[in-house]
């Protein structure tokens, strides 16, 4: 088969076809119609006209009357051929060509593809192929893409109608997060693996002043957390916040500081509590922290309250020991009045050795110096102080409580020891604080053995616990009381007459204070012992004074009557 | 020594009582210091003539105790009491019982010293008396059973005659005894031997009032 075979079949009838290139001796001799087919040739003449033969034979055979040959034609001839074809059937040349009465048959296929093609008649009135014509001839097609394309756009409205629910949903969902979290009065903040704040709540920008935009995608510690309550500087490799997302572990801190964005910083608590993904890895933590400026303000407040109520107990304390106290300083100036009266006499009697004065004078300077010692003792205790734990030595303690106690004792008939034990001798304390319970305790045990025949003793004593300093105060009275013990550290609580039970609340309150617990031993009939715990100290920061030098480490027994 | 009067000084304060003994040898008396209550009963000597200055305030034994120890003996010497602030109700009791003083501490000097001085005095005097009354009491050991009859009539104020009559004697018998227990007494008057008896029984001098 030629690779593009055109056929043209002109059909002559009755006349023969005098075409271009074509046997126009067509003859009708034996009275047949001769009918010559042109046929367009790509392989060349002899090809064509064999390929045809048995065609043109077919239709010889078939035809009665009509004599079927092949003309070949060139493909230039196809031109003038179908203008011949085009020309109207009374036109001149037609009718000298004997063309006119030439038909195509219109049912070839392939003839009215090519008429159309080539714009020829019947086709050359008509438009070229057209929207429509697609429309007409695709029409299922283009219902069908029609109806998927409607069918797609339905879908996607669909899927976009629900992303956007969806993602309205997600926004109401984050904004009610964080309206809850804004409904928070604690800060709360949460920080990724790298540090860098993630989110921040209304409270959290209220009380550091840093808005949520500053502090969101940057690291937190060196915005609000760079440095230490005491002015130095915080690395991030310390911060417990970050620690958290590192070891996994929950935390609190309940002393720090934050900076504000004015560059203040407030005192805070916080929690810092890892966040874990759906796969529970941990993603970040979380922080949920309180400005405790107030509270810090409050308990500061009631700290001052408590000094100034232990003050007033203690002038208290001390007017009620005044007469105790006022002995303790006329012994002194007793005997520096009577040896001075005595060395003036008897140098007026011309009785006076210079020995006799000297020693007369060193006598009235020791003297002097006990009752500057115990003016020094009181002065310290009525002295309004700060409440600040400081190191004290234990001993200077002790000695301040026998000075102010002694005469009382000896009234008592009290025998007063003290003991400080190896390693015992300094604590972190507020000193006038202490001495004010241990007086109120000895006090106390003065007057619990007032009546008794038994002997009387009090013993103070300092024993080193661990890191803590036991502090004990042992006596020999008739113990406490049945049932009193777990109401004795209450308020207005007393066993005694005129007690207005405070000493022992006030006592309890102090040792509190401290970090201790004020308790008490008791066996019927042999004494009490009331007893807390200090913390330790190493060193009390030199000699404070006299008494520490000398009674430090030691252990002695003030026979309270040995000076009075 | 003994003779001389002794200022006796307790007071458990070192300081204080050796400042009083100084004070004393300043003067020129002697003075005997004691720490406590105690260890002055042990020394207690109630034939020294002195005085005693005792504190209030000291331990196991109080100077008040001390005194009370003191007063159950027949002669002590006079006590002045010194005594610190807040005492004063103490020493107030302890006049009470007999102090012959009481200072305050600190205390003037000269005021210690008059007081000790006038405590001197008072014991001598104290002294006197005992001894006249020693004197008296040996003279009427000397009496017989009925010259102490007469004596008790006497003393009531009765006469002679009354006494005879009670007595159921003579009254010539009743002025022979008179005479001996006026010359036992060694007494030159009547008022002389009502004064020596009442020295011994100071009692008596009421019963006389009421007859």
């Amino acid at each position: 088969m030629p690779a593009l075979s055109l056929i043209l079949l002109l059909s002559l009838l009755p006349t023969a076809l005098p075409a271009q290139g074509a046997d126009s001796t067509a003859s009708a001799a034996d009275g047949q119609r001769e009918v010559r087919i042109g046929v367009l040739s790509h392989g060349g003449d002899a090809h064509t006209r064999d390929h045809w033969a048995p065609t043109a034979d077919y239709l010889t055979l078939q035809v009665p009357g009509h004599r079927f040959s092949v003309v070949p034609l060139d493909f230039d001839a196809v031109e003038p051929a179908v203008a011949l074809l085009q020309m109207p059937a009374d036109s001149t040349a037609a009718r000298a060509g004997g063309y006119s009465d030439w038909t195509v048959p219109l049912d070839y296929q392939s003839v009215q593809k090519l008429l159309r093609e080539e714009h020829r008649a019947p086709y050359d009135e008509e438009a070229r192929f057209t929207l429509l014509d697609a429309l007409a001839q695709y029409w299922l097609a283009v219902l069908a893409g029609v109806v998927a394309l409607l069918a797609m756009v339905l879908l996607t409205s669909r899927v976009l109608q629900l992303n956007h629910r969806l993602s309205r949903a997600n926004t109401r969902l984050e904004r009610r997060h964080q309206l809850i979290l804004d409904s928070v009065a604690e800060g709360i903040y949460g920080v990724d693996l790298n540090g860098c704040t993630t989110f921040v709540n209304k409270a959290m920008e209220g009380m550091s002043g840093w808005r949520a935009e500053e502090l969101i995608g940057n690291e937190t510690h060196e915005i609000i957390h760079h440095t230490r309550a005491d002015g130095e500087p915080h690395p991030k490799d310390d911060c417990p916040v970050y620690a958290t997302f590192r070891d996994e572990q929950p935390r609190f801190v309940d002393e720090d500081v934050f900076w504000r964005r004015d560059g203040s910083s407030f005192p805070v608590e916080y929690s810092a509590t890892p966040i874990r993904d759906e796969q529970g890895t941990t993603i970040g933590t979380v922080v949920v922290c309180r400005d405790i400026t107030e509270r810090r303000e409050a308990a500061d407040r009631f700290r001052r309250q408590e000094a100034e109520q232990a003050h007033f107990m203690r002038l208290s304390t001390l007017g009620e020991m005044a007469s105790g106290i006022a002995h303790e300083l006329n012994q002194p100036l007793t005997a520096i009045s009577t040896n001075a009266r005595a060395c003036v006499r008897m140098i007026d009697a011309e009785r006076a050795t210079v020995a006799t004065c000297l020693e007369v004078m060193t006598k009235i300077a020791d003297q002097a110096e006990r009752a500057g010692e115990v003016i020094r003792h009181i002065r310290r205790f009525v002295r309004k102080e700060e409440p600040e734990m400081a190191p004290v030595a234990v001993a200077d303690i002790f000695e301040t409580v026998l000075v102010l106690m002694r005469e009382d004792a000896r009234r008592a008939g009290v025998l007063l020891h003290r003991q400080v034990g190896f390693g015992a001798d300094c604590v972190m304390a507020q000193r006038t604080q202490i001495e004010q319970v241990l007086l109120n305790l000895v006090r106390n045990a003065l007057e619990a053995m007032s009546e008794q025949l038994r002997e009387r003793r009090v013993l103070l004593l300092a024993r080193r616990n661990g890191d803590v300093v036991e502090m004990r105060i042992v006596d020999t009275g008739p113990g406490l009381g049945k049932g009193s013990p777990e109401h004795l550290f209450e308020p207005f609580v007393t066993t005694k007459p005129q007690g207005l039970g405070v000493g022992l609340s006030i006592s309890h309150g102090i040792i509190d204070a401290h970090g201790g617990r004020l308790r008490v031993d008791s066996t019927p009939g042999i004494g009490a012992t009331f007893f807390f715990s200090l913390p330790h100290v190493d060193d009390c920061g030199g000699p404070q004074d006299a008494a520490n030098s000398l009674h430090t480490g030691g252990s002695e027994t003030d026979y309270a009557g040995e000076r009075a | 020594m003994s003779n001389d009067p002794t200022v006796f000084i307790v007071d458990d304060d070192d300081e204080v009582r050796e400042a009083i003994g100084l004070l004393m040898d300043s003067v020129g008396l002697a003075a005997e210091t004691f720490d406590s209550a105690w260890a002055y009963l042990n020394c207690f000597d109630p034939k020294r003539p002195g005085c005693l200055v005792l504190d209030v305030r000291m331990r196991h034994m109080s100077g008040l105790e001390l005194q009370e120890r003191l007063t159950e003996e027949p002669l002590h010497p006079p006590i002045i009491i010194i005594t610190g602030h807040g005492d004063v109700p103490m020493a107030v009791r302890a006049v009470k019982n007999g102090a012959v003083d009481f200072i305050e501490k600190p205390f003037n000097d000269q005021a210690l010293l008059d007081a000790v001085h006038r405590a001197l005095e008072l014991d001598q005097e104290q002294r006197g008396k005992a001894l006249e009354v020693a004197q008296v009491q040996d003279r009427l050991e000397r009496l017989t059973k009925r010259e102490r009859e007469v004596l008790e009539q006497i003393l009531a104020g009765k006469r002679n005659k009354v006494i005879a009559a009670d007595l159921g004697i003579s009254q010539s018998t009743v002025e022979a005894h008179r005479a001996k227990v006026m010359e036992k007494l060694e007494a030159r008057s009547l008022s002389e031997l009502m004064r020596m008896v009442l020295l011994v029984y100071p009692d008596r001098a009421t019963n006389a009032a009421e007859n």
